[in-house]
């Protein structure tokens, strides 16, 4: 390549530290230079990382070589790894926050998202305003958008029909909690000391055990619109499992259109691609 | 609308260049000695901090302007406010002794209309990946924490946080502690920091430019973490004796697997970045925690386990090398007591 085909192959302006009018640790998006209007919103999980969790995902889905040579539209999508606290705040405090975010980016995107991080120069118009929003989620992750797009549904948020739900290894049917503990939050310490502060500081991790209330309410919830609505858009478009999943319970949260079973990966390990393992991205790629 | 690459510029300037726009950091730049014995002080990064960001800026420039991500030339304005802190003559006589900033004489080059001579193009993906990455940890308040708890010799937290390690009610204490817990996790934190970082070293391959600059941007860190080397090395051993508490296979096995991998790359990272000879020493210096990670790994079924086990040993045959910027220090009889184990394990 020369340099100016190398050049050309940037299509995003550089990563930027989100600035909502709520907590979003470590939150970083990839503002497309040009945007066909769609919006990838990426939702880690338990202790996860607002990036870290997707590991080399931001870099496969807005710059690398095969897939901007390919004939999708990432290139002009929109990519924000949005980081919440997953440790000491509660579900439902996290899935208002992120129904709070996906209806700035379902209304007023250019105001209220992304021109607060770009230079004046660079500014999105007013009118500005998202086709799709795919909302791409991992383990507690999909709690939080379920709960997220159950809210929108009841407020009757016409940008609700914008939404794609994808799901990696989602714990919306609960999580063994002491395997959960000692495969995605602190593997330096032992049990005991970890059951001591998850009682005290991290009460999220009950919200997600096997058999929780606030899970149960969920699904039935969302089963009743669907029964009163089936054409509701509350079901994902496609559900990810892992092979070797030993954190998470797999089985139908509500009837979503797809389910898929990738062999010879964990539960963390599911929704990140590789060089070798790209199943994730042609995930959303097809389902987007 | 302006252009991609002109936006690209702005945005480097605001998120690395605030350095240049603190007065008395310029003031304090033109001020200082040009004393070698002095630079060689500031560049161990036991001083200037600024310095540091100031060559990170730098680099970070010259990288972009060779990937073809800023415009070419570069801005008149821009280079006006970069050549009067580039021709400090601190920074002139710094540039001559020390060897990491090795694309600041580059940058100066093309600001003075000379071209450069690199030719070596970093896929621009992984620049931006590597801007992301950069984002998302290297100012991490944690990671930051951690560092500064070990290093706080006025609260004395690494006297506080080694007790409670060792005492009987450490699962009370840490429901009841903040600041033992920020540490213990910050301590994390900087384990799955130096996870990634040395991932993305391994990605990087293909664009060495930005993989030899990535040792200098992240030496000041891992500097700043060598002073502390003994202390990170005593709240592992305690760690360990905490796995004898832990009576579930499963949890054990992996929580020894994370920590062994967290481990080995952050003493990889320490190779990596060139450290002293006599960091990596002290290091790997606990051949008692080494044994019992490699005894856990190599009989769990799991290949993987097996895997990460033979990975350690093979380190341990590897000699250090001594490339480094810094000539090493002479052995004291101390850390040759030190070494002694590495080369029993190794024969084992």
């Amino acid at each position: 390549l020369n340099p100016q085909e190398i050049a050309e192959r940037q299509f995003h302006y550089f990563p930027r530290s989100l600035t909502l009018p709520f907590p979003a640790p470590n939150s970083i998006a990839h503002w497309a230079f040009i945007c066909d209007g769609t919006a990838f919103l990426f939702v880690h999980g338990f202790n996860g990382h607002a990036t870290r969790t997707w590991d080399l995902f931001p870099g496969y889905l807005i710059s690398n070589p095969v897939i901007s040579n390919d004939t999708t539209n990432l290139k002009r999508a929109d990519a924000i790894f949005y980081g919440y606290d997953s440790l000491t705040k509660q579900v439902w405090t996290n899935a208002d926050r992120l129904y709070d975010l996906l209806r700035l980016m379902g209304t007023n995107p250019s105001d209220m998202v992304v021109n607060p991080t770009l230079s004046e120069e660079s500014h999105r118009p007013p009118a500005f305003s998202y086709n799709r929003i795919i909302l791409v989620s991992h383990s507690l992750g999909a709690v939080l958008c379920r709960k997220a797009l159950l809210k929108a549904y009841r407020k009757k948020d016409l940008w609700l029909n914008k939404i794609a739900l994808i799901q990696f290894a989602p714990a919306d049917m609960g999580a063994h909690l002491p395997i959960l503990l000692k495969e995605v939050m602190f593997p330096l310490l032992p049990t005991s000391i970890l059951y001591g502060y998850v009682k005290l500081y991290a009460q999220v991790i009950f919200d997600v055990s096997v058999g929780s209330e606030p899970l149960k309410r969920l699904r039935e919830d969302t089963l009743e619109c669907l029964r009163n609505d089936p054409a509701a858009p509350l079901k994902a478009r496609c559900v990810v499992h892992a092979s070797d999943e030993r954190v998470v319970v797999q089985d139908e949260f509500i009837p979503d259109e797809e389910m898929i079973r990738i062999d010879g990966k964990g539960h963390s390990e599911v929704c990140k691609p590789t060089k070798d393992y790209m199943k994730p991205l042609e995930i959303l790629i097809e389902h987007s | 609308m302006v252009d991609i690459r002109t936006a690209n510029l702005t945005d480097l300037d605001n998120h690395y260049g605030q350095i240049l726009r603190r007065p008395s950091f310029l003031e304090s730049l033109h001020n200082r000695p040009r004393d070698p014995k002095f630079i060689t002080e500031q560049y161990l990064g036991r001083g200037s901090l600024a310095i540091q960001k100031l060559l990170r800026f730098y680099g970070i420039i010259e990288i972009a302007c060779v990937a073809n991500l800023l415009p070419s030339p570069l801005p008149q304005a821009f280079a006006n406010k970069l050549i009067p802190s580039l021709h400090t003559p601190f920074i002139l006589s710094l540039l001559k002794h020390d060897e990491t900033s090795t694309l600041v004489p580059h940058l100066m080059d093309r600001l003075d209309g000379r071209g450069t001579t690199l030719e070596l193009h970093p896929q621009p993906h992984l620049f931006i990946q590597f801007l992301s990455l950069d984002h998302s940890w290297h100012d991490d308040p944690l990671v930051s924490k951690f560092v500064s708890l070990l290093l706080d010799d006025q609260n004395d937290y690494y006297t506080f946080l080694l007790r409670s390690l060792q005492s009987e009610s450490l699962a009370e204490q840490l429901t009841k502690d903040y600041e033992l817990r920020t540490c213990l996790f910050s301590m994390e934190r900087l384990l799955l920091a130096a996870d990634d970082l040395l991932k993305f070293r391994r990605i990087v391959s293909e664009a060495p430019l930005l993989e030899r600059a990535i040792g200098a941007y992240y030496r000041p860190l891992f500097s700043r973490l060598s002073q502390a080397d003994e202390k990170i090395m005593k709240i592992t051993s305690a760690m360990k004796k905490w796995y004898g508490d832990e009576t579930d296979d499963f949890l054990r096995i992996n929580s020894l697997r994370r920590f062994g991998s967290g481990w080995i790359a952050l003493r990889k990272l320490s190779r990596q970045l060139e450290w002293g000879a006599q960091d990596e020493a002290i290091l790997i210096s606990d051949p008692a925690l080494l044994q019992a990670v490699v005894d856990e790994l190599e009989q769990s079924e799991p290949v993987l386990f097996r895997e990460i086990a033979d990975e350690i040993k093979e380190d341990f045959n590897i000699a250090i090398p001594h490339e480094q910027f810094l000539e090493p220090l002479p052995e004291t009889s101390e850390e040759k007591e030190k070494k002694e184990p590495r080369r029993d394990l190794s024969q084992e």
